[in-house]
């Protein structure tokens, strides 16, 4: 699925400017299958991240006792404890909020719904293309530097005017109940808009998000997926619940109830 | 079938025993059946004869009197001279029917009764008691129409019985069979059908047979389904590893061959694993279908496809959305793929929803329009793999529909180009924009009137 929205992406990648950042990420890959984990490394490595590797659970706990890490990358197939067993137990036992991107080689809607459930914070599909790997571990990293504001750690659905937002399922309701199909970038948006709701979001925000689904994200692509967020929530033709701001961003007008 | 019958007579119970037990019956019946009505014919015989020996002299014209009453049937003449004998060897049946008259009607003994076989007429000669003799010719006495007439009550309650029997063996196999029937009908379905065992032996046994045949076709159904996705899944790892690889490569065309020939293997791989996946079981729950439709247009817009949508915004509607988007997507993806552009509506029509899917491309010769359902078929026009895709496209979308309780079907539109229309059976109370717009109390437009923003 995820592949699909990034067929287009021109060669090389997308160029970010690199953050001053005085100490690099740590990202710890955990995979059984070596070849994958070497092209990980090399591939975070040239961009500018410090990597740690381990093959299995065992390792990756063991690394974790020593070190702290800013992300992991979490291969959902392994032998022995799989990435869900991992996740699962590394959110619920060691209570520890490092922030985690499944790698799975299955990429259904099942297999998302299980990982962001049990706590990981994204998930990627392979084969994945570099640049799709590195938008997402940006912007993963971005997120957790970000200050959550008042969010209370991890709340499971968000409500406003009838609507429920799943955050497990990353599926939208309307206020009859009906499930309204959205795709991967448009629930980004929806959700950031929705963290920030009676405040305006930055364009600039809203762009990362995005970049992190559509590689070749550009102004124009925060404007058509607005459009098409507004479609699928009836406020086309008012857009009183998402309003333009002009030359600044974009504002959700409702407030949100966190369940 | 709660008793049993012991072992050595247990093929009575079967369905060959029990024809052989109805046949054998019914040829015993007719036996007797036709022994009786011989016997009653000889005896209304022997009465009238007798009645006529002992009144034919009353009345000089009793003889005729009698005649008149019976005609057809008997005709009696008075003859003052003994008849002449019947020539010739004396004919067996003949013999005995005179010997079962008399017998019948002891008066008749030692009367020089005789008989003789005319056609289908029966005369004879009888000396009277009292001086004389009579000739008779009993009319048809050899067709037994009269006589059936006469049992015409008995033969119907007998076939009566004969039917309401035979339609109760005819349950009782057909029943069970019916619902052997049935349940093959829904193999392949959801899930496992479960089979009744009953009825005769050999329906039994059809039916455990089948619901072993079942089970093992399940089972291997199962095994190669999983070993194809397990083989599926495990291409994914090294295709990620070749495609992570691939870009480090310096050369620009060797480097988008090989991303292309990622691309194109992963597309192979991603239609196998969802071809497969159409029998994963989804509940079916309240979705937006438009938004739907309306995500898969947008998505091969943004592969910078030529798709359009128009319809409503939202008509919701019961059913299994997962199923429903991907085959909408793969209809759209064969229209992109192989026409160049896709314009896609939705309707909700009285009898359901249409999604209706059509293109400006060459559409399909109309003697393959059959059959490019059928799984790695490609009209032979498309066999280029660039355009041709898997080949699974079209057989993934037919079983989606088949899941779905709906249908697609396939048209040459008369301008050119192909349409595709996907038709659902609307769930209960759809509920499309029209509606929305005319209930006041959407909680949607209520808390927009209510928050005012300046």
């Amino acid at each position: 699925m995820f592949t699909q929205q990034t067929r287009n992406i021109p060669d090389g990648g997308v160029k970010f400017a690199v953050a001053p950042d005085p100490e690099p990420a740590s990202i710890l890959i955990v995979d059984d299958d070596a070849g994958m984990r070497r092209v990980l490394h090399r591939i975070l490595r040239a961009n500018g991240f410090h990597c740690l590797l381990a093959s299995d659970g065992k390792a990756m706990f063991d690394t974790l006792e020593s070190i702290n890490v800013d992300l992991i990358l979490l291969d959902v197939m392994m032998p022995g404890q799989n990435g869900f067993d991992i996740c699962r137990r590394l959110r619920s036992v060691d209570d520890n909020p490092v922030p985690i991107i499944m790698i799975s080689a299955r990429g259904e809607q099942a297999d998302l719904v299980t990982g962001l459930e049990l706590g990981a914070d994204d998930y990627i599909a392979k084969p994945f293309t570099e640049s799709e790997l590195l938008a997402r571990v940006r912007a993963m990293l971005r997120r957790s530097r970000m200050p959550q504001a008042h969010m209370p750690p991890h709340p499971r659905s968000l409500r406003f005017a009838g609507w429920s937002v799943e955050l497990g399922q990353r599926a939208l309701f309307s206020p009859t109940g009906a499930r309204v199909e959205i795709s991967g970038a448009e629930f980004d948006l929806l959700l950031a808009l929705l963290e920030h709701s009676q405040r305006v979001v930055g364009r600039d925000l809203l762009l990362e998000l995005s970049r992190a689904r559509l590689g070749n994200a550009s102004d124009r692509t925060i404007d058509v997926h607005i459009c098409r967020l507004r479609r699928k929530l009836g406020d086309e033709d008012k857009r009183e619940l998402i309003r333009t701001v002009r030359g600044f961003g974009y504002i959700f007008t409702q407030p949100v109830e966190q369940v | 079938m709660s008793w049993r019958l012991p072992r050595p007579l247990q093929w009575l119970d079967g369905l060959r025993g029990r024809i052989l037990q109805f046949v054998g019956s019914e040829i015993i019946f007719d036996r007797i059946e036709t022994a009786r009505m011989e016997h009653g014919r000889a005896q209304r015989l022997a009465d009238w004869l007798s009645f006529a020996d002992e009144f034919a002299a009353t009345r000089p014209d009793a003889l005729e009197r009698m005649t008149e009453m019976w005609r057809p049937d008997l005709i009696v003449t008075r003859r003052d001279t003994p008849p002449a004998r019947s020539t010739g060897p004396a004919d067996a049946e003949e013999a005995a029917l005179a010997a079962l008259v008399v017998d019948l009607r002891p008066q008749l003994r030692n009367r020089d009764f005789q008989v003789s076989r005319d056609g289908a007429d029966l005369t004879g000669s009888l000396r009277l008691g009292n001086g004389g003799w009579i000739t008779f010719r009993a009319g048809s006495y050899f067709v037994s129409r009269p006589q059936l007439i006469h049992y015409m009550a008995s033969v119907l309650l007998l076939l009566l019985c004969v039917i309401l029997v035979a339609l109760l063996f005819g349950r009782m196999i057909a029943r069970p069979l019916g619902q052997i029937a049935i349940a093959a009908g829904r193999v392949g379905g959801e899930d496992v059908v479960p089979i009744k065992v009953e009825g005769p032996r050999e329906v039994r046994q059809v039916a455990a047979a089948f619901d072993r045949m079942q089970t093992r076709l399940l089972a291997q159904v199962r095994d190669r389904v999983q070993s194809m996705a397990a083989m599926s899944h495990d291409l994914r790892t090294p295709l990620a590893r070749l495609r992570l690889n691939a870009s480090t490569v310096e050369d620009a065309d060797t480097r988008s061959a090989l991303e292309q020939d990622v691309e194109e293997i992963e597309g192979f791989v991603a239609s196998i694993l969802d071809y497969l996946r159409g029998d994963d079981p989804e509940p079916e729950q309240r979705a937006d279908i438009a938004s739907i439709v309306m995500t898969v247009v947008d998505e091969a817009r943004d592969r910078g496809e030529d798709a359009e949508y128009a319809g409503p915004h939202r008509l919701e509607a019961v059913t299994r959305p997962l199923k429903l988007k991907r085959l909408v997507r793969n209809i759209v993806q064969n229209a992109t793929r192989h026409a160049g552009n896709a314009r896609v509506t939705l309707k909700h029509t009285q009898n359901g929803i249409a999604i209706t899917v059509t293109d400006d491309g060459p559409g399909i010769p109309e003697s393959e329009i059959e059959t490019v359902f059928e799984p790695f078929r490609r009209v032979e026009a498309s066999r280029n793999r660039h355009t041709g895709g898997s080949g699974l496209g079209l057989a993934i979308a037919h079983r989606l529909a088949v899941r779905l309780g709906g249908t697609v079907t396939l048209a040459n539109r008369p301008s050119g180009g192909l349409e595709a229309v996907i038709h659902l059976a609307a769930g209960p109370e759809p509920y499309d924009t029209a509606l929305q717009a005319s209930l006041p109390t959407t909680s949607a437009s209520r808390t927009n009137a209510n928050i005012k923003m300046d």
